[in-house]
């Protein structure tokens, strides 16, 4: 049998690795939760809420089960104080109010304007192309894990300011700059 | 006349039963208010708000390939084998952990064969089972039943094992007529690192080793190597047998993320195999031995088009090779399966799909062999597509799903297979399901073309055959009335049609018995399923699975067969199985399960209990050293049999299942 000695061969010379173990979960879940901790870890600057209590806004376009599930996440939760909003957004709904964006797949980048935001929403996405057009963090599938890549470009533009945690976290790009 | 009465008692049984359900629910609803609902959901999503961002960056996330389904939204009698499950039961073959599952039926015939069904009908030869892993069909077209002797992978890397009882003809085709298997192993991103695993006992020795690596940032691959021995069994009078079994088998699987929206999975085996076993014929008794080998190779490739839209399309090849003492095998089989799934207005989910199966066999006649075959080779094909929309009504309360597939055969043509299934969530812990379902047998490469010379019996294939058909009517209930006890309950009537029989040509008064197989016998199946989990306290959980199971069969009349009818009737009916999971200290795991199986009176076995103990300890996170007793009860016991004691035996022989033990370490790296 020597392509058994072989296999057994091969499998015993290679190295070793952490093991992870889990159930899996729909990606959206993950998305959303996701979503729901990046508040902690991004500081906005004052002036974008009107009083010290006034709420802090989520906005979703481009993904309804994403949309559902943070609805269920934020009911009822507050941070430093602000209680957890998600707009309900139609065609007409100025994305000025938000304050942590999610582009779904589903979402027209184009006709969003990412570039043309306010600078102080937190924009996040799901695909690499989102980035390259402007967009602040992506939530990439890495390996079946959420694995975030961050525009600093982006970010550098905006008033917003990310803890160096969620930086530690994430894969770190400079897409204006040719390397 | 006494058949009679049990049929009439039996059908105000089952409508009894059905009675009870009902009544049983009305309380349900008025004890459990609707306010578990909300409780329900909360505490899923609760469970995710209490993970970190690193944690939640460390959990897997299903990528979308077959409709992703939540196990309480299925309309369908379904069980699901967890890695827990599968890690517990100390099993060390896929058929020792069927055992579990309410409503199949598992018994050894000897050391490396078994007879394994869902809702009756079983048997070496049982054929209405469909058998999958990962997509590979693993029963052969040869008599549409699974050669459970070369069915076996690491058991580590299996991630569930899903199974149906009842027909899924409509989503998996043919011959998933009383249930489907489908075992799913795990990515090779959930895999990474190394596994070496020894046992060995008094019954059996194994080792298996697994390494798994991440390749980039977008890919995973993984190998494996097992190999066993199991020992001799003993015939019923006690003697040793010839039933030693020798495995071995590589394999990997690699897969990569093409982009966001696009992976890709490789994935193939490589086995190797002997099997032994002792046949009468003539009333000498001799010892044989049957070689196995083959190979597979499987591709797949999704898409995933939005968050509840996606592709699928996979390839596979599957060689298999197999001569023993009645015939010499070699079967090449390529499969094409295409899917699309999507959303209409956010109230049809719809499913499509398309397949291209084709089978090419070279069968050599041994010499002196009862079984022969013409032709000795044969190609088969079979073309399928179907479509399956699930339409959720009064805000997602009813689910009502309509399908069909529609299937081309070389043996009996076109041949339909629609079901109509609902089910209703009274709340969020209870829902209702119902169904009506079609599906067919076709005949098998066996059924059609064989020729059987067992002097003073010749039997004759029967080209002409048409497909065994069945209308299953289903329903059940599921509930979680606590977050630690969960009740799932199915009830089943089968009514089957054209069942195949063995018919009388020429005259009964010369020799030999000439017959040829037709389809005149027609009968139904009715019985009751239980599956609950109770969760005592966080550190010890029970699990029960009872059955009851009814068949009733009858030729029709014109028909010369007098054996069929009990043939097929070999099913317990009563079964129960009740595990209890115990975690002693947190590095300390006591598993026992106790399995109860009633007699099988069509073939003088009788009922039988049988205790598997398993204590494990965790000596770090890394090592696992597990002390393993398996059928503790009795020195031995006998499972199955081909024949009855009355008959005469011809044939293979079947051996006892042993008391067993085994010490088994694991360590991952």
């Amino acid at each position: 049998m020597s392509w058994f000695a072989a296999g057994l061969i091969c499998t015993v010379l290679l190295a070793h690795v952490p093991v992870s173990p889990g159930r899996d979960l729909p990606e959206h879940q993950i998305k959303a939760a996701v979503l729901f901790n990046f508040a902690a870890f991004v500081s906005w600057p004052e002036s974008l809420f009107e009083t010290p209590l006034s709420p802090l806004r989520y906005c979703v376009v481009g993904a309804d089960a994403l949309h559902e599930t943070l609805n269920h996440l934020i009911s009822g939760e507050r941070l430093e104080g602000r209680p957890m909003e998600l707009l309900n957004l139609d065609e007409e709904s100025s994305l000025d109010a938000c304050h942590i964006l999610f582009l779904g797949g589903a979402a027209d980048y184009d006709k969003l304007a990412v570039m043309g935001l306010k600078p102080g929403i937190l924009t996040v996405g799901d695909s690499e192309s989102f980035i390259e057009q402007g967009g602040m963090i992506a939530l990439l599938r890495k390996r079946k894990r959420i694995h975030p890549v961050i525009n600093l470009d982006a970010l550098d533009q905006s008033r917003l300011r990310l803890s160096s945690k969620l930086l530690h976290l994430a894969t770190l790009v400079r897409p204006g700059s040719n390397e | 006349m006494i058949r009679t009465d049990s049929e009439l008692s039996g059908t105000l049984l089952l409508n009894r039963s059905v009675w009870l359900t009902l009544v049983f629910l009305s309380l349900w609803q008025s004890i459990f208010p609707l306010m578990a609902e909300e409780q329900n959901l909360t505490a899923d999503l609760s469970d995710l708000k209490g993970l970190s961002i690193q944690e939640l960056l460390e959990v897997p996330v299903t990528s979308v390939s077959r409709r992703p389904q939540r196990y309480s939204d299925a309309a369908a009698a379904l069980f699901v084998i967890s890695q827990d499950d599968i890690r517990r039961s100390g099993a060390s073959n896929i058929p020792e952990l069927l055992r579990m599952v309410p409503g199949l039926q598992v018994a050894r015939i000897d050391a490396n064969k078994w007879a394994i069904s869902a809702r009756g009908f079983n048997g070496r030869y049982s054929n209405k089972l469909l058998v999958q892993q990962d997509g590979r069909t693993l029963y052969t077209p040869l008599y549409s039943g699974v050669y459970w002797d070369v069915q076996d992978t690491l058991l580590d890397d299996i991630d569930r094992i899903e199974v149906i009882r009842g027909p899924g003809a409509t989503m998996w085709g043919a011959n998933a007529v009383n249930g489907i298997i489908n075992i799913i192993t795990r990515s090779a991103h959930d895999t990474a690192g190394g596994l070496v695993k020894l046992a060995g006992g008094n019954e059996e020795a194994l080792a298996a080793l697994r390494y798994a690596n991440a390749v980039g940032d977008a890919a995973s691959f993984r190998l494996y190597a097992k190999a066993f021995e199991r020992d001799r069994a003993s015939y019923f009078s006690g003697e040793t047998a010839a039933d030693d079994w020798r495995d071995r088998r590589i394999g990997f699987r690699a897969d990569v993320d093409l982009s966001q929206s696009d992976s890709l999975t490789l994935q193939g085996d490589l086995y190797d195999g002997e099997s032994g076993a002792s046949i009468i014929e003539a009333r000498v008794l001799s010892e044989v031995e049957s070689n196995t080998s083959g190979g597979n190779l499987l591709t797949r490739w999704t898409r995933r088009l939005a968050s509840d839209a996606g592709l699928e399309l996979q390839f596979y090849y599957d060689r298999t090779r197999r001569s023993n003492w009645t015939l010499k095998e070699d079967r090449i089989t390529y499969d094409l399966d295409f899917q699309h799934h999507f959303s209409v207005a956010n109230q049809h989910s719809l499913v499509w799909g398309f397949n291209y199966h084709r089978t090419g066999d070279d069968i050599a006649n041994m010499p002196d062999a009862p079984l022969t075959f013409d032709p000795v080779q044969r190609d088969a094909m079979t073309y399928s597509a179907f479509i399956q929309d699930d339409i959720a009504l009064f805000d997602n309360d009813l689910h009502l799903i309509i399908g069909s597939k529609f299937e081309y055969n070389d043996y009996t043509g076109w041949e339909m297979q629609p079901n109509i299934r609902a089910i209703w969530n009274l709340s969020k812990a209870t829902s209702l399901w119902a169904a009506i379902s079609r599906a067919v047998r076709t005949p098998s490469r066996l059924d059609s073309d064989v020729t059987i010379s067992e002097w003073p019996v010749l039997i004759y294939g029967n080209p002409e055959l048409s497909s065994e058909r069945l209308i299953a009517y289903e329903m059940g209930l599921r509930s979680q009335p606590h977050d630690y006890l969960s009740v799932d309950l199915a009830t089943f009537y089968n009514d089957y049609e054209r069942l195949q029989t063995f018919e009388m040509s020429g005259t009964s008064y010369s020799l030999p018995i000439v017959q040829t197989l037709d389809n005149k016998m027609s009968g139904h199946a009715y019985g009751l399923e239980l599956a609950a989990n109770w969760d005592f306290s966080e550190d010890w959980r029970f699990k029960l699975a009872y059955a009851w199971f009814e068949l009733d069969l009858d030729t029709e009349t014109g028909s010369t067969d007098t054996v069929s009818a009990d043939l097929w009737d070999r099913a317990p009916q009563h079964q129960l199985s009740l595990r209890s999971l115990m975690d002693l200290r947190h590095d300390l795991e006591l598993d026992t399960s106790l399995f109860y199986v009633d007699e099988l009176s069509n073939l003088d076995i009788s009922s039988y209990l049988s205790l598997n103990l398993r204590l494990a300890w965790h000596l770090t996170p890394e090592m696992e050293l597990s002390f393993i007793g398996k059928n503790l009860l009795d020195d031995k016991h006998p499972e199955f049999a081909e024949f009855s004691g009355s008959a005469a035996r011809q044939g293979l022989v079947s051996t006892q299942v042993e008391r067993s033990f085994l010490v088994q370490a694991k360590w991952r790296y």
